[in-house]
């Protein structure tokens, strides 16, 4: 069943190991921050693109860690 | 049974390669997967599954048939993706029927009719096998669904061997539960040191030291990519072990580490032709020079390929290529940090080149993802009525949710095509809302638009004729609209005509419908408009029948039947199972009719056409009459009631079902009412439909349906009302 794009929220994924900020473009403009060998992403996303975000780090054979949503920008 | 879209290179494996190396434990385990019902291997990106697999598929494929497909986000969609399998496996095992077909069935007709006809094929086949590898590419439920049913109904000398990215939705918990399920995860995977220490030593010929290989095995957790990565910076490195120490000390991702690496021991020339090429799905010289806008013979990519593990053949002519997806993603990355503003360039360059070949789905996502609208809209406006043939609606629907909304929804154009695609996905009022918003630019539309429909008024008239409604002056006001305006030069007439049929089918002019019925099966043929082709048949068996013309009824249920097995298509088949039915029914066949017709019924309320089914019903009324069956008859008759209490103008059912009545008895009695049936009874008493009364109470439609069979045999009545007095009679409510 196909749903359509729903309303964007605000998350903030956390992915096992650092990556350089030239990452952004595969992962829907979402902003990439690194700290002690995780890389977060920050962004706001609707159910489509978060979908995308994680086939893409899947794609890339990267763990993901955890995926909140995230209040305040 | 094939069709000529097809890309035969998803049906084979990539090949195996030199440099990897066998994997014997994990080769045995996967054989042993004939005992299960499913083999899963689910690992992310990068851990060498498909490798594995094309390893085993080589070996495997000496002691049976073994058919493969490469998943692809295209495929899904039930009909798409069976039509991959059900091919592989008919070329693998040519005793398979090719009249098993799923070109173009709808999602119902596969599960109930296909499927089961390909498992019954399976099962004198001895050992076969079917890989589908990139399972993860998929996401619809529709699909996995499919999959899941396949998995729960195949033979046991079946095997089914997936291999994702993530846990697919097919009901796994329960197959492990059962012991069914076999699975290779990410720790089966990687490589142990002897592994890592075969591949880079013995196959590549690093000569690195046992220190390095562990250093390299502890950095990568063995992750296959990972050691390839390093291992294609270390080709080119004079210090390996200071590399390797380097490597080992640093907390990026390795990802990130090793793909500059990589890409920067290349040649500038090279360097850039990789980066480019990341905005392609698939790689050939020709697409790849128009593309980077370097000249890329095909010896060169063969050289990448050969010396590049991340860069697989798509055929054996070495026209096509593909990279690993992990790869690919890092080159993207790569080409977003050193020419980030020429992308939408190369999209449209690519855009150009699949135009040009005619490869309008590639065409399509590029020029979307130039972000080329208008480009974009032509090519889905002038190439839509395949999609729509096809049943590839989802497609479609995808694409034109990539659009900007108000691009979309300024465009007449796109708004039908969005109508006439939600309305195969029976999503009818979403339909009706953007056949709407189409109306209310009718100012704009009165041109021809590319589709081949004269003009959005006249989209709009057929695509309202076509819809479920339950009344047939609206439907015929809307057909006749239609007609008025496709005239014998349009594509589209075959269907107006069509529509027309049907409103004087339903009116009960049977003779003129026949003669609008007669034009649509000529037209029809002639524009491959096959849907219209095979329900117009089948129509007009239907008219042939009822005016005693036995012959004629036979000849036009049997042509019907044929155009819809050639194509392989039996959305309608509602019509032509009933058309079918009435002709066995003709030649006194009683208990097939019966069958065929609640086939034909089955599939008419799932499809919601409230007229088609009340015809049915009533025949099978009929026909359940002179097998003898007179409860089953007033529970038809009973359903019939229903369904049109809710037709505003039902036209001549009416008539035809209080003849039926008038002539017709109630059912034997006794037994009791059971509790679930006697809060259905109860609510007869209300003002409610039975949809109503279903929302009430939880139920499905079938299920309110088949209680109130229950409850009208176990009272002897034949309708609500009759129903609602006896039970008020007897106390029972």
């Amino acid at each position: 069943m196909d749903s359509d794009a729903t309303t964007p929220m605000s998350y903030r994924i956390v992915l096992r190991g650092e990556l350089g900020d030239d990452f952004q473009v595969l992962f829907e403009g979402m902003r990439l921050e690194r700290a002690d060998g995780v890389t977060v992403l920050i962004g706001s996303l609707d159910q489509a693109q978060l979908g995308g975000v994680i086939g893409r780090v899947q794609d890339l054979g990267i763990e993901l860690v955890s995926i909140e949503p995230s209040t305040g920008r | 049974m094939t069709f000529a879209t097809l890309i035969t290179n998803k049906l084979y494996p990539p090949p195996v390669r030199d440099q990897a190396i066998p994997r014997v434990n994990l080769l045995e385990r996967l054989n042993s997967g004939s005992d299960f019902k499913l083999t899963l291997v689910a690992c992310p990106a990068g851990y060498g599954k498909s490798s594995l697999l094309a390893a085993w598929y080589a070996a495997a494929s000496a002691r049976q048939p073994v058919a493969w497909v490469s998943v692809h986000e295209r495929d899904d969609d039930p009909s798409r993706l069976w039509s991959y399998a059900i091919e592989a496996l008919q070329r693998v095992c040519p005793t398979i029927s090719p009249l098993v077909s799923a070109y173009a069935a709808s999602t119902e007709n596969l599960s109930e009719v296909v499927l089961p006809r390909l498992v019954n094929e399976l099962r004198g086949q001895g050992r076969i096998a079917l890989v589908l590898d990139d399972f993860h590419r998929l996401s619809s439920a529709q699909t996995s669904d499919s999959v899941a049913w396949f998995i729960e109904h195949a033979p046991r000398s079946f095997q089914l061997v997936i291999a994702t990215r993530t846990e697919p939705a097919l009901r796994l918990p329960a197959l492990r539960a059962c012991g069914d399920l076999l699975e290779l995860r990410a720790d089966d995977l990687r490589f142990s040191l002897e592994e890592a220490d075969a591949f880079l030593n013995g196959r590549l010929g690093l000569d690195l030291t046992a220190d390095d290989v562990a250093t390299l095995v502890s950095r990568t957790e063995g992750w296959p990519a990972g050691l390839y990565l390093a291992a294609l910076s270390l080709g080119r490195v004079s210090n390996k072990h200071e590399y390797v120490a380097g490597f080992g000390a640093s907390s990026r991702h390795v990802i990130d580490f090793l793909v500059t690496e990589v890409l920067e021991r290349q040649d500038r020339t090279t360097q850039t032709i990789m980066r480019r090429s990341s905005i392609l799905e698939r790689i050939s010289s020709p697409l790849l020079s128009e593309v980077t806008g370097q000249a890329v013979s095909t010896e060169m990519l063969a050289t990448l390929a050969a010396t590049n593990l991340f860069l697989t053949p798509l055929d054996d002519e070495g026209d096509w290529y593909r990279f690993h997806t992990l790869f690919r993603e890092l080159l993207r990355v790569e080409l977003e940090r050193r020419e980030a503003s020429l992308v939408p360039t190369l999209h449209r360059r690519a855009f150009e080149w699949h135009l040009e070949q005619g490869n309008i789905e590639e065409a399509v996502d590029h020029a979307l993802e130039a972000e080329a609208f208008p480009e974009a809209a032509d090519l889905i406006e002038s190439s839509w009525i395949r999609f729509y043939s096809h049943y590839r609606q989802a497609t479609v629907l995808a694409w034109l949710r990539r659009f900007p909304a108000e691009f979309v929804s300024s465009n007449a154009s796109l708004l039908l095509v969005k109508a006439w695609m939600l309305g195969l996905a029976r999503r009818w009022e979403e339909s009706a809302q953007a056949l709407a918003d189409a109306e209310q630019m009718a100012p704009q539309g009165e041109r021809p638009l590319p589709g081949g429909l004269s003009s959005v008024e006249a989209g709009v008239a057929l695509l309202r004729a076509a819809s479920p409604t339950g009344d047939v002056g609206v439907l015929t006001a809307h057909a006749l609209r239609a007609v008025a305006l496709e005239g014998p030069a349009s594509q589209w007439r075959a269907v107006a005509c069509w529509a027309v049929g049907r409103g004087l089918y339903f009116s009960g002019e049977s003779q003129e419908a026949e003669g609008w019925f007669e034009e649509a099966t000529t037209l029809a043929s002639e524009t491959g408009h096959t849907i219209m082709q095979g329900s117009s048949l089948a129509y007009r068996a239907l008219i042939a029948g009822d005016a005693g013309r036995l012959d004629e009824q036979q000849m036009f249920a049997e042509e019907a039947l044929d155009v819809f097995r050639m194509e392989g298509i039996e959305e309608e088949a509602g019509t032509i199972h009933e058309a079918i039915g009435e002709a066995l029914g003709a030649q006194g066949m009683l208990e097939d009719a019966a069958a065929r017709l609640e086939e034909g019924l089955f599939l008419a309320r799932r499809r919601q056409h409230p007229l088609d089914l009340i015809d049915m019903l009533l025949r099978q009324a009929t026909l359940l009459r002179k097998l003898g069956d007179k409860a089953r008859a007033a529970a038809s008759i009973a359903e019939a009631t229903s369904e049109l209490e809710s037709c505003r103008d039902p036209g001549i059912l009416t008539e035809r079902l209080q003849a039926l009545e008038s002539s017709g008895q109630g059912g034997p009695r006794d037994s009791e009412v059971t509790h679930s049936e006697l809060r259905v009874l109860r609510l007869m008493t209300s003002e409610l439909t039975w949809r109503e009364i279903g929302d009430e109470l939880y139920l499905s439609r079938n299920t309110v349906h088949s209680h109130t069979q229950s409850i009208y045999r176990k009272l002897g009545v034949s309708s609500r009302a009759e129903a609602v007095r006896r039970a008020q009679g007897c106390g029972l409510i």
